[in-house]
């Protein structure tokens, strides 16, 4: 026991936003702490958000959880940190420091309105994570419809492999993704920013981009150079229509620093523009008569047309770039004159000089070096002389290119001479294809030996080249010098490489390695102070882009030299991180989309001509090419949501930051993930389409899903009529190393099965299960109804394989029906029903922390502990202590704050904080002034409805002062405005047009209460769903429709009134009632909190069932620790005992409760805040089976004492056990949950004290749920032999010749008898036979088989209806020892949220009852759910405000219009229609009506 | 590239084409594969049914030659290659079954041979680019049903071969060679195996489904890596007409057939006329590459 001290820190931090972790959070908010709810994902809601029913009820998952989202998001003391996980912890209980790390949502959630502008403007479409991967998502998203909070958030992934192989880093993506939005001219903008040669390189890039594509091996990579070639050429088209201008010439700041380039390559045009951008004087020195280096005396024209270069260069000079043409450095001009005339300089003068073979014969004419000739090609005139028969030395590109421009230039035959073999050649494959295309002969693996001929060539003589490369991979060819060949020429053309000029280097006078330049890798200074340099002249020849990329380094280094920073730190190139290869998009199940075809020139009209080969993408080919971009990083950072932003809410330079936190305690409640189904490979999910997981399922079901909740088959979009479901995909299977239960599947393919026969009419369900585990409240009778369904089959038998049938995509599954045959059923689709496992991330937050996992990942505890970590102070709720349902999940959040008060208790309201608002502003005796607002909702509201036109119609309303229309109405900066506007105009009404008062009308009231205004004055009229959304396609009829509803909204905002809600003292002491494990355990909680506690129980003893419990299924003493809570609770001063007392009568209402109880006669009349209800339930008897008849048949409880008291002797016994007596059956049609795992708990026990007794379970399913499942699995390996048998038939049991047991199994083919020394009955749990008076004098309702009904099913397990009273343990219904303690907690936690506070506040809209009018029938008080309206002394029906939950039901059932509700008056909505149907209402009649 | 080539049995008899087939594309290919001097059964079917210690001696006496020659092990056969591949898990995961073996097979041996099946040889060592590049010939779009048997990719934690359920080896060859691999789902169904002689009726039934349903998919012929399941498949077909009245008449080649009649060899080097399904109908189709 942790003792209380001062030093505590009322905070606690929650780790998961689920619906665990809501739940705790808003109890420990409540009862005044503050929260730090944590949470990994963009937005709050869990799984739960995900789903589309609950079972059994039947209520939308989303639904029931949005107003508890809302209720947090509202919560002054929970703070909300989204994208966010702890990383570590220290300290002791009560005083902890914990480290969380917040990812970046690149968009401010101050700032971001969620009009959905972004979403708009994103071209990115993504698999949606939230849907599963069914249906797609924009990269910038709102997490889920109702997200909270509602603050859209971008998904980024690094950096695509495109864009890190681009040796200049292009942003590949961002362009593909602007081409798909017809976006040329900023595509071609994003590539220049780290390319100025974009149409040169969408022509003759080596685009290493497509060979990182991660389309690659599916169905080829997507066709990057063509598209950055499309969107060049469209802006060159526009140029050349006058569409668009060239941008204004330039010319630098007079005083702007110098720097020289020397050589108009690549890699000094793309430094020049960039030097040039950042305003430095730059000039480039060019030997050549034109720039562009390689680009323009390289590359032939029929690759690169001149005029594209010419278009780049132009725009590069347009920068204010100064050319020096025909100047060769180091003769015409000197580099001492250049260093002493600039700043700095960059030399990139290439490579330019051929490589001889250094052969015999090569000194002929004739014999031209390949470079040569392609420069002298290039020229305009002087065009090389090119023989009838020309042989090209070389297996590379430029090799390639000296061939076709020779078969240009009029050669008759042109043949290619390679070391290398085809495969080998370092020319591309497609330029080697197109070489062969128009007839170039290649002569693969042939070297050149001599060159024949007498001074002019007559052939060349080769030899047998047998291997190129050494084993390491090194350029070192090997020769058979007697295979030898020769080969008739008239002219031999080299092109085996090129080298720097060595007559340049030595001038220049820096350092050289190897016959180039020597440059530091990574800023490209060279030896020399202020001299960069790079490009081929460094690297030796290398590709265009390699050259711009050293053109973009040396700018980088060249700038920060001039402005004297720091070369090396914090480089452009360290930003680029490559995505992990497992977070790139799986290309599993992509459709295979051909990549587009670009067209080329017919090979006949390439012929004497230099016309460009390529004809690049049409319009149509090019966004069909863009659409195949799998978006790998996801987002591509393309930036037209920043543009699209009204609010300047998105920032894509957000970074990770790292909070630290004090808090007193923590509760981990991260959920589960579900289990990843393609692990069992034999279902095929992941291969076959129409195989989808429960949780893909849910969201076909969802009417908010990607499929607007058609059942459909993702193969064809076809209905599913035939759906198959195969249980335990992932749980109870040893295989996958998940031996335990997910405890919910069963009940949740039940519901599926269900919700899919009103989806689909005609549907045929079947579901393959092991045992169906509808342990649930409840939940038996609504598996009975599915069961009962005919079209709903439910088979026992786990198929082995999916196949899915050619053509139609059927899927076939094959099983052992249960007469054991091999049968084979065809399906339209197949839901896998996955199990729950941990999350993966979860690992790291518990061994960082120091928390312990068992041996299956989730979080370690105790059945006597339930909630409680290894670590003390840190606390467990949810699925990932142990796979549960919602209502359980609820109920241990509950218990696990109830943990966290215990501890923190005399930190109480230490952190807390409460809004103060100005003094309300008296408005009873003022006319109406009313400020209407209209919302543009950015273009949400605005692209379809005329907001101005909606503005100006509604100012002329009556009391209208002051209308006018705001881009966000909800902004910071525009609810300011709101109040500047009601301090001006003095409005004391105000009327917003704009979203959903679902999501916004607490921030306007807000607003209100800031200003000084009452908050009921504020009226919202719903002009974007009901209007924007809705009527999208109709403007006209959209704007009319809103004009109406803002009129409809002025006239009710005439007759709105303050309300002042009241408050309430609170007795802070509780009553419980029921001595027990639940009421004990409840009562300590509220004790440990400090809260006087009175606990009464009826018998003599306290410990209720526990007396008869020895043992939990994994060996716990039970008996040990029922003794010390009983201690605990006799000694505690908190507690008052009331033994063999008996409750007579109980009235008041939460923070007031009197009752009146009997102990031995004596009354004693207790007064109490709050009251739980742990009143416990009853052991069922039978009188079957000869129960009572033979001394050798014996209940379960019966049993267990024996064995406990050593007075049951197993040895060589046959021992049968009979389950579900009395229970699922027609007179208890529900289970009682925990009979299975006792029978298997006394099983083991009898196998342990001798291996040899044969112990038989008869059962029907064996419902040993969660880690239970484990002991099962030991049962069955200790040899206890588990005999299923159906309800229609089952076992007897006969004791004329000693005890026998017959029963006729399913599973068996004939009927089975068993000479039974003992037959043990598991009989179950009944409600207790005093609740129903009980329930009568609480006004609380009992269920079908006597059990008490909670407030809610799934999300208020403990709460009833009438507020201040709680239930837990057995009286709510049967359940184990571990959730009876997380429930009475639940219970106690739920208390403290009423006892923690001296007064409550009382709603201000709740009914009341005009005493004239009232006619005394009483129908309120019939109708109300919440016994709020009573007969008073008068006679008259009134209205208990405190117990009033403002439904109105009582308002719409009056008959004499006496009931009204506040806020929500008849007038109020009169006047509305009265609006709509032009019916003009007098001012007078108006002034009757507001008096 | 060179590795000791363990042929088997079959390779010698029943499945002379399919080592006629392998020889000839390693060749082409520039695998050099060298027989173990003196090797011996690998004790398929047979061993592993009678006795455990045997089952694993008996390979483990091949792979202690092949550990001597220094080289990595290559088998084509796929039984071969799973008693190989059992052996080296059952002796580098038992230490007494270490023991026993190695006194069986008279030296000390660990289970560190590497088996190597020549699927993985021609996609890991070789390379899909380097084939691509030496091809002679292309399938020329040809709808190939890969069959990739049990015993190259079961159990999973042995032969580690792929992916168990959805192995795509083949097909990326097939793919590689300009065919067209068929998503079909009976990649590894049972074929009947060691049922062939026994139990003829229940391989007829179990091969009919198999031949039927790459039919259903559109296959003009199967590829196949193992002599067992090609025997299966390409002889049963005649009972399977005999029982059932289909003729199926689906050319069932391995896929070292299908890839040396792209790298240009002669069908009779590659043993397609020992074929029972005349695989006529895929040498029609096979287009001269445009690079010839």
């Amino acid at each position: 026991m942790i003792k209380n001290n001062d030093k505590k820190i009322g905070a606690v931090l929650v780790q998961g936003g689920g619906i665990a972790g809501v739940q705790a959070s808003l109890d420990l908010a409540n009862s005044g702490f503050k929260v730090y709810l944590v949470e990994r994902s963009a937005a709050i809601g869990g799984m739960m958000a995900r789903l589309d029913k609950t079972f059994p009820t039947g209520d939308c998952a989303t639904c029931i959880v949005s107003p508890k989202l809302v209720e947090c998001a509202r919560n002054l003391n929970i703070e909300i940190l989204t994208l966010s996980e702890m990383t570590d912890l220290w300290g002791e209980p009560g005083n902890f420091k914990a480290t969380v790390k917040i990812h970046p949502r690149y968009i401010d959630d101050k700032k971001c309105t969620a009009c959905g502008d972004c979403t708009q403007a994103c071209p990115a479409n993504i698999l949606d994570p939230f849907n599963r991967n069914l249906g797609t998502r924009k990269v910038v998203a709102k997490h889920y419809a109702q997200a909270v909070p509602n603050v859209f958030s971008i998904l980024k992934n690094g950096h695509a492999p495109c864009k890190t192989t681009c040796p200049a880093n292009i942003n590949v993506q961002g362009y593909v993704q602007l081409i798909k939005k017809k976006e040329y001219l900023k595509a071609v903008e994003m590539i220049r920013r780290r390319n100025p040669l974009s149409a040169i390189c969408g022509r003759v890039c080596t685009h290493p981009c497509e060979d990182a594509c991660t389309r690659k091996d599916l169905d080829g990579p997507v066709a990057v150079r063509l598209l950055k070639r499309f969107a060049s050429d469209k802006e060159m088209e526009m140029i050349a229509s006058g569409e668009l201008t060239l941008p204004e010439e330039k010319t630098p700041a007079p005083d702007a620093k110098k720097v020289a380039v020397i050589g108009a390559g690549p890699a000094g045009l793309t430094l020049a523009n960039d030097l040039a951008d950042s305003g430095f004087a730059v000039t480039i020195y060019e030997t050549l008569p034109a720039a562009g280096g390689m680009l323009r005396w390289g590359i032939p024209e029929y690759r690169l047309p001149k005029n594209v270069l010419d278009h780049e260069i132009e725009l590069i000079r347009r920068k204010g770039v100064t050319f020096v043409l025909n100047c060769r450095v180091g003769e015409d001009i000197s580099i001492k004159k250049i260093r002493t005339e600039n700043d700095a300089v960059f030399i990139s003068v290439g490579v330019h000089k051929g490589r001889a073979l250094g052969v015999e014969g090569e000194n002929q004419t004739d014999v031209l070096q390949g470079i040569d000739f392609l420069r002298q090609a290039g020229s305009a005139d002087n065009k090389p002389t090119v023989r009838k028969k020309v042989v090209v030395i070389g297996g590379g590109n430029v090799a390639v290119d000296v061939a076709r421009t020779a078969l240009r230039l009029g050669a008759e035959y042109v043949e290619m001479v390679a070391l290398e073999q085809r495969g080998e050649m370092p020319a591309y494959p497609e330029e080697i294809e197109a070489t062969l295309l128009e007839g170039i002969k290649i002569r693969n693996g042939w070297g050149p030996r001599r060159i024949l001929g007498n001074g002019s060539v007559a052939g060349i003589e080769l030899k047998r080249c047998i291997q190129v490369f050494d084993e390491e991979g090194h350029f070192n060819p090997v020769y058979d010098e007697n295979d030898r060949i020769s080969i008739g020429a008239d002219q031999i053309i080299i092109a085996i490489g090129q080298k720097n000029d060595d007559s340049f280097l030595e001038h220049i006078g820096a350092r050289t390695e190897r016959g180039s330049f020597k440059a530091d890798p990574v800023t490209l200074q060279t030896s020399i102070e202020g001299v960069f340099a790079g490009g081929d002249t460094v690297s030796g020849p290398a590709s265009i882009i390699e050259a711009v990329a050293a053109g973009k380094r040396a700018a980088e280094s060249i700038e920060r030299y001039l402005k004297g920073q720091d070369l090396i730190a914090s480089r452009f190139e360290e930003t680029i991180k490559r995505i992990p290869e497992e977070l790139l998009p799986s290309t599993k199940g992509v459709e295979k989309k051909q990549r587009a075809a670009s067209g080329e020139l017919a090979i006949q009209k390439r012929i004497g001509n230099f016309d460009e080969v390529e004809i690049g993408f049409s319009e149509e080919a090019a966004i069909a090419e863009a659409e195949r971009c799998l978006n790998c990083a996801l987002c591509s950072e393309c930036e037209e949501c920043v543009l699209a932003c009204g609010q300047n809410a998105i920032d894509h330079k957000m970074t990770e930051r790292t909070v630290e936190l004090d808090v007193g305690s923590v509760i981990l409640a991260p959920g589960f993930e579900e289990f990843d189904a393609a692990r069992k490979g034999e279902f095929g999910y992941g291969r076959y389409p129409n195989v989808v997981t429960s949780v893909q399922f849910e969201r076909m079901l969802s009417a908010a899903g990607p499929f607007e909740g058609h059942v459909v088959r993702l193969t064809d979009g076809r209905e599913a009529k035939r759906i198959a479901w195969i249980q335990c995909v992932g749980s109870r299977d040893a295989a996958c190393g998940n031996e335990y239960c997910s405890s919910i599947c069963c009940m949740a393919t039940t519901k599926q099965a269900m919700v899919a026969m009103d989806h689909v009419s005609g549907l045929d369900a079947t579901i393959f299960y092991m045992d169906i585990r509808a342990h649930g409240k409840d939940f038996d009778q609504y598996y009975e109804r599915a069961r009962s369904n005919d079209n709903i089959h439910y088979i026992k038998s786990i198929p082995s394989r999916i196949v899915q049938m050619p053509g139609t995509r059927d899927l076939r599954v094959r099983f052992v029906d249960e007469s054991g045959r091999l049968r084979e059923r065809q399906f339209d689709l197949v839901v896998l029903s996955v199990g729950m496992e941990p999350a993966a991330s979860v690992r790291d937050i518990t061994s960082s922390i120091g928390i312990e996992l068992n041996e299956y990942g989730f979080c370690a505890t105790d059945r006597l502990l339930p909630l409680e970590t290894s670590r003390p102070g840190v606390f467990v709720a949810g699925a990932f202590q142990e796979p549960k349902d919602i209502p359980e999940t609820v109920t241990q959040a509950s218990g696990a704050a109830s943990k966290a008060m215990e501890l923190l208790a005399s930190a109480r309201n230490s952190l807390v904080t409460k809004k103060v608002y100005p003094d309300e502003h008296d408005v009873t005796d003022e006319e109406p002034r009313i400020g209407v607002f209209v919302c543009h909702c950015g273009i949400n509201i605005a692209s379809v409805v005329d907001v101005e036109r909606v503005t100006e119609s509604v100012a002329g309303e009556p009391d209208v002062v002051m209308a006018t229309h705001t881009m966000f109405t909800c902004s910071d900066t525009s609810l300011s405005n709101v109040k500047d506007m009601i301090r001006e105009h003095r409005l004391n009404r105000i009327v917003v047009a704009s979203c959903t008062p679902r999501t916004h009308e607490p921030l306007f009231r807000e607003t209100l209460r800031e200003a000084g205004l009452n908050q009921y004055l504020f009226e919202l009229a719903n002009i974007r769903d009901q209007c924007s959304w809705v009527h999208s396609s109709e403007p006209e009829a959209a704007t009319e429709k809103a004009i109406e509803l803002v009129k409809m909204s002025i006239a009710r905002a005439r007759l709105l009134e303050p309300l002042e809600g009241t408050s309430l003292a609170v007795d802070q002491s509780a009553l419980v009632i029921g001595g027990g494990l639940s009421g004990l355990t409840a009562a300590l909680s509220l004790a440990e909190q400090g809260f006087k506690v009175h606990l009464v129980e009826q018998t003599s003893a306290l410990g209720g069932h526990l007396a008869e419990i020895y043992r939990t299924l994994e060996h716990d003493n039970i008996s040990d620790f029922t003794a010390d809570l009983i201690r605990r609770a006799e000694s505690h001063s908190n507690i008052n005992l009331y033994m063999e007392a008996d409750i007579s009568a109980i009235s008041g209402h939460i923070g007031k409760f009197q009752t009146t109880l009997s102990t031995n006669g004596r009354k004693t009349e207790i007064s109490s805040g709050i009251i739980i209800v742990a009143t416990g339930a009853k052991q069922a008897e039978t009188l079957e089976f000869l129960y009572g008849q033979s001394d050798a048949v014996m209940t379960q409880v019966e049993l267990a004492k024996r064995l406990h008291e050593n007075k049951f002797i197993a040895k060589g016994r046959n021992i049968v056990m009979i389950q579900c007596v009395g229970s699922r059956n027609d007179e208890h049609p529900y289970c009682s949950r925990i009979c299975c795992s006792v029978a298997v708990k006394n099983a083991l026990a009898i196998k342990q004290q001798d291996p040899d007794a044969n112990v038989f379970v008869l059962y029907r399913d064996i419902r040993t749920y969660g880690f239970r499942e484990i002991y099962y699995q030991k049962a069955r390996e200790a040899g206890v032999l588990f005999i299923r048998y159906d309800r229609d038939e089952p076992p007897a049991v006969s004791d004329a010749n000693g005890l026998v047991v017959k029963v006729n199994s399913p599973d068996f083919p004939e009927p089975i008898e068993i000479e039974a020394d003992n037959v043990i009955l598991s009989t179950g749990i009944e409600a207790h036979p005093d609740n129903k008076r009980l329930s009568d004098m609480l006004k609380v309702p009992l269920n079908s088989d006597g059990f008490y009904v909670e407030a809610h099913m799934k999300l208020r397990p403990v709460d009833f209806a009438t507020e201040g009273i709680y239930l837990c343990g057995l009286a709510h219904s049967p359940k184990c020892i571990d959730e009876n303690i997380s429930q009475a907690r639940a219970a106690a936690a739920r208390a403290a949220t009423v006892l923690s506070k001296k007064y409550l506040d009382v709603s201000a809209q709740v009914s009341y009852v005009d005493q004239d009018k009232c006619i005394s029938c009483m129908t309120c008080v019939t109708v109300c759910p919440y016994n709020a309206p009573f007969c008073n002394q008068d006679g008259k029906a009134q209205i208990e405000a405190a117990k009033c939950m403002g439904c109105g039901i009582c308002a719409s059932e009056c008959p004499a219009h006496a009931a009204q509700l506040h806020h929500f008056e008849a007038d109020q909505f009169r006047v509305m229609i009265d609006k709509l149907f032009r019916r003009e209402v007098f001012n007078n009649e108006l002034r009757h009506i507001r008096t | 590239m060179k590795y000791a080539y363990y042929p088997g049995c079959s390779a010698h008899s029943t499945a002379r084409d399919m080592h006629e087939s392998a020889v000839a594309v390693a060749e082409a290919l520039g695998i050099d594969l060298v027989e173990p001097p003196g090797w011996t059964c690998c004790g398929a079917t047979a061993a592993h049914q009678t006795d455990r210690v045997l089952a694993a001696s008996l390979p483990a006496a091949n792979l202690l030659k092949v550990r001597d020659m220094g080289l990595d092990m290559v088998v084509n056969c796929a039984a071969c290659y799973n008693r190989m591949k059992v052996a080296n898990h059952e002796v580098s995961t038992d230490p007494a079954m270490q023991k026993l073996v190695s006194d069986a097979v008279g030296g000390d041996y660990d289970g560190s041979v590497k088996v190597r099946h020549i699927i993985e040889v021609l996609l890991e060592d070789v390379g899909l680019d380097v084939i691509k590049a030496t091809l002679k010939r292309s399938l020329n779009g040809l709808q190939v049903a890969c069959y990739y048997g049990c015993l190259l990719v079961r159990p999973h934690e042995v032969t580690n071969f792929d992916d168990p359920e959805n192995p795509t080896s083949l097909d990326r060859l097939v793919s590689a060679m300009g065919g067209v691999s068929l998503d079909w789902p009976h990649k590894v169904e049972c074929c009947g195996g060691g049922l062939s002689m026994s139990r003829t009726d229940v391989v007829v039934s179990l091969t009919d489904a198999i031949v039927g349903m790459a039919k259903a998919a559109g296959a003009q012929c199967i590829a196949v890596s193992c002599p067992m399941c090609q025997i299966n498949l390409d002889m049963r077909q005649l009972d399977i007409e005999k029982q059932t009245g289909t003729r199926h008449d689906m050319p069932v080649l391995y896929i070292t057939q299908l890839l040396g009649l792209c790298l240009g060899i002669s069908p009779d080097e590659l043993g397609l006329n020992k074929l029972m399904v005349s695989s006529a109908s895929v040498i029609e189709r096979l287009e001269v590459h445009a690079h010839d």
